[in-house]
């Protein structure tokens, strides 16, 4: 097993720090699948806990400026699947934050499977650069026990919606958790997005309007008429704990919603680089 | 022994008792002609921290002059005093006479008075009759490169290992080669000279010390935005972390060294590639229980013996490791695994005689290696190689679960009988009482 990759973009070290940082507030651990044309990272908290599955995908074509693996059974499909601490590997990247001049990442085995991380920072003092190396210690997932970390897949939407400013909307849903369990997704193919929590007292609706229509995927039922909706009522805790942990400063999200089945989010870090995650519907 | 603060230095001397706070249970307090310093230790008794703040820096300082005022108080309720000073104006503090009382009177604004008795715990004072004079390194630097320095590692992190070269420093959380858990991350920060105010090395040096004292040294620091000065010699020798400020303030913080001869090594540490076991569970069984010939499944029963005295021992000095008797010196990072290979072969006769003596764990804690091997899917990943000639145990994992076993054995006897174990131990009388 073999994997090597090098940043040396700081824009793209940067955003790399920030998603795994956005991991490491989700979970104490993540599975990263690496494969040929692909980089999943995949944070799944045990079912019963309120974080909610998020798993990014990265394109290592565009973002590493070098990458090489070599998995398992190198005839069809190598991967290699790796169960990492994401807040190991969170503070190892911490250096990332100040001016960076490469970042490598490295599958080595230093007693034990390690990830090894090296980076190379300049500093404002000196003109000569810092550099840290970190051994992040991994679990090397056996090919026996690769279905029970496949990487989710994208669910089919009736409706998908572009939200714009998830700044806005985390603020809204921070405010919405103290009151209501959960929170409704409502959406028409008109461009209308409403929020909706209920309370014996009052209800609260949040309205956005004139969005732009993603993809609409209508049931034969929905056929015949003019606007097509799709509502979805979500648990407003694990919504919460999505937007908070989101460290990412992106200005759009979309919203992808199945009626009363799951909510898709899906936020586009740049070409090759997305983070999505899925909450699951709950009665009311 | 009285003095006053003014509301700007009641927030300085907070600070200075919060990060005191880090790291120690107690505060000795002492109070001389030249002013007034707070002490504390650490629990392991290896750090001591001084911060003396002169009387300059006091409104008002009274102590007589042939009397030395010293106490020693409880660190949590000199805490709770200076926790929140944000609107203190005034700051009276006093041992009183009969000396079983310290008093701290806050004059908060809107007219507040807050006034607190301290009970003395003893009248016990400490000193460290230690200066930093003729060190040959020191290294000076502003605060912030050493909280960038601490940021690098992970905060529960215990001590650090600083290599300190000619032109540049290696900061590190281990030791080359040294044996660690199998959840630890190594990190290392490499800083270039002239990155520092102050670096002067006249010899080359690695020493280990706390971090959470250094931390918390830090913490103060970073209030009074100075830099700070490390001094020192060598391993073994203590390190001195200094910080002054405007002659009002010194603080030292001296703590122990450690050598890194101190620690145990692996054998092999070299970089090689990771492997995934491939073969399934079920094979691995059967090779086990059919090809390994009588010869290796004794070295097998050595190895697991050996592997128990070596948990068991609570030291980590060389001379109790077997195979390092042998090779009669440490083996480190450079040679490779052969030392104890080749100790095994040699000594096997020897090592029968006592597998023969006590035959029944050994056995026993063989058969529950494979037994585990086999049933436990976690274990049986990455870098293990079932199907090699020689069954040395190489990763530490299985070691520490041998030692286990071991020690529950009786637990996984067939004599066993898994009964929930009650929760307060005065049943077992009562048992026997109806028996």
């Amino acid at each position: 097993m073999k994997f090597r990759a090098m940043m040396q973009d700081p824009e793209y070290m940067r955003e790399f720090l920030y998603i795994i940082q956005t991991l490491s507030k989700l979970a104490k651990a993540c599975v990263m699948k690496i494969s040929m044309d692909k980089v999943y990272f995949v944070a799944n908290e045990e079912s019963g806990s309120t974080a909610p599955l998020v798993w990014v995908e990265i394109d290592p074509k565009q973002y590493f400026a070098e990458y090489t693996m070599q998995g398992v059974d190198s005839e069809n499909d190598p991967h290699i699947v790796l169960n990492i601490p994401t807040l190991n590997l969170g503070t190892a990247l911490s250096l990332l934050r100040n001016n960076p001049s490469y970042c490598k990442l490295k599958l080595t085995n230093l007693q034990f499977p390690c990830l090894t991380v090296d980076i190379d920072a300049a500093t404002k003092s000196s003109d000569k650069s810092r550099r840290a190396m970190h051994h992040v210690p991994v679990d090397v997932i056996p090919r026996c026990d690769w279905p029970h970390f496949a990487v989710p897949t994208i669910p089919e939407c009736k409706l998908v919606l572009n939200v714009p400013s998830n700044r806005l909307i985390r603020g809204l849903i921070d405010k919405i958790k103290n009151l209501s369990p959960t929170i409704i997704f409502y959406a028409t193919s008109a461009g209308e997005m409403n929020l909706v929590a209920e309370t014996d007292m009052a209800t609260i609706t949040t309205r956005y309007q004139n969005l732009e229509l993603h993809t609409i995927n209508p049931s034969d039922g929905d056929k015949s008429k003019e606007h097509i909706e799709a509502s979805c009522s979500v648990d407003c805790k694990k919504t919460a704990l999505f937007f908070s942990a989101l460290q990412i400063p992106s200005t759009e999200l979309s919203c992808g919603i199945a009626d009363d089945r799951l909510i898709h989010l899906e936020v586009n870090v740049r070409d090759g680089v997305t983070i999505h995650s899925k909450l699951p519907a709950v009665c009311i | 022994m009285k003095s006053t603060l003014d509301g700007g230095n009641t927030k300085v001397f907070a600070k200075a008792v919060q990060s005191l706070s880090k790291f120690g249970g107690d505060l000795f307090i002492e109070a001389n002609i030249d002013g007034m310093q707070l002490r504390t230790l650490n629990p392991t008794k290896s750090a001591v921290g001084t911060y003396r703040f002169s009387r300059s820096f006091f409104d008002c300082y009274e102590v007589d002059q042939n009397e030395e005022s010293f106490c020693k108080l409880d660190m949590r309720a000199c805490l709770t005093v200076f926790r929140n000073t944000k609107q203190v104006e005034r700051c009276d503090m006093a041992l009183l006479n009969d000396r079983t009382k310290f008093q701290i009177q806050l004059k908060c604004q809107h007219e507040t008075l807050k006034n607190t008795f301290i009970s003395v715990d003893d009248e016990e004072n400490i000193t460290a009759e230690m200066a930093p004079e003729n060190n040959c390194n020191t290294i000076c630097g502003s605060h912030k490169i050493f909280t960038e320095i601490s940021n690098n590692f992970n905060p529960a992190e215990e001590e650090i290992t600083l290599e300190a070269q000619e032109k540049k420093v290696n900061v590190k959380n281990y030791v080359e080669g040294s044996r660690v858990n199998e959840k630890f991350m190594r990190s290392q920060l490499q800083l270039n000279a002239d990155e520092f105010e102050k670096y002067k090395i006249e010899k080359e040096t690695c020493i280990t010390f706390c971090l959470k004292e250094l931390r918390a040294f830090l913490m103060f620091a970073e209030a009074l935005n100075e830099s700070l000065c490390l001094q020192f010699d060598g391993a073994g020798s203590p390190v001195f972390v200094g910080i002054s400020h405007r002659d009002e303030i010194n603080c030292i913080l001296i703590m122990s060294t450690l050598s890194p001869e101190e620690v145990s090594f692996y054998d092999n540490c070299q970089e090689s590639e990771v492997q995934e076991c491939t073969t399934s569970k079920t094979s691995q069984k059967r090779k086990l229980k059919t090809s390994v010939p009588n010869q290796s499944k004794n070295i097998r029963r050595v190895m697991d013996q050996k592997c128990i005295a070596e948990d068991t021992t609570l030291s980590n000095s060389s001379s109790l490791f077997g195979f390092v008797n042998n090779s009669s010196k440490r083996s480190y990072p450079s040679s490779v695994a052969v030392p104890r290979n080749l100790n095994t072969s040699v000594s096997t006769s020897s090592f029968d005689e006592i597998s023969l003596l006590t035959p029944a764990l050994s056995v026993e804690t063989n058969r529950m290696q494979m037994f585990d091997k086999n049933v436990d899917p976690v274990v049986s990943k990455g870098v293990h190689n079932g199907d090699n000639d020689d069954c040395i145990p190489e990763s530490p994992k299985r070691e520490g679960r041998t030692n286990l076993r071991s020690i529950f054995s009786r637990c996984f006897q067939s004599t066993y009988v898994p009964v929930e174990p009650s929760t307060s131990g005065q049943i077992f009388a009562l048992d026997s009482d109806t028996e």
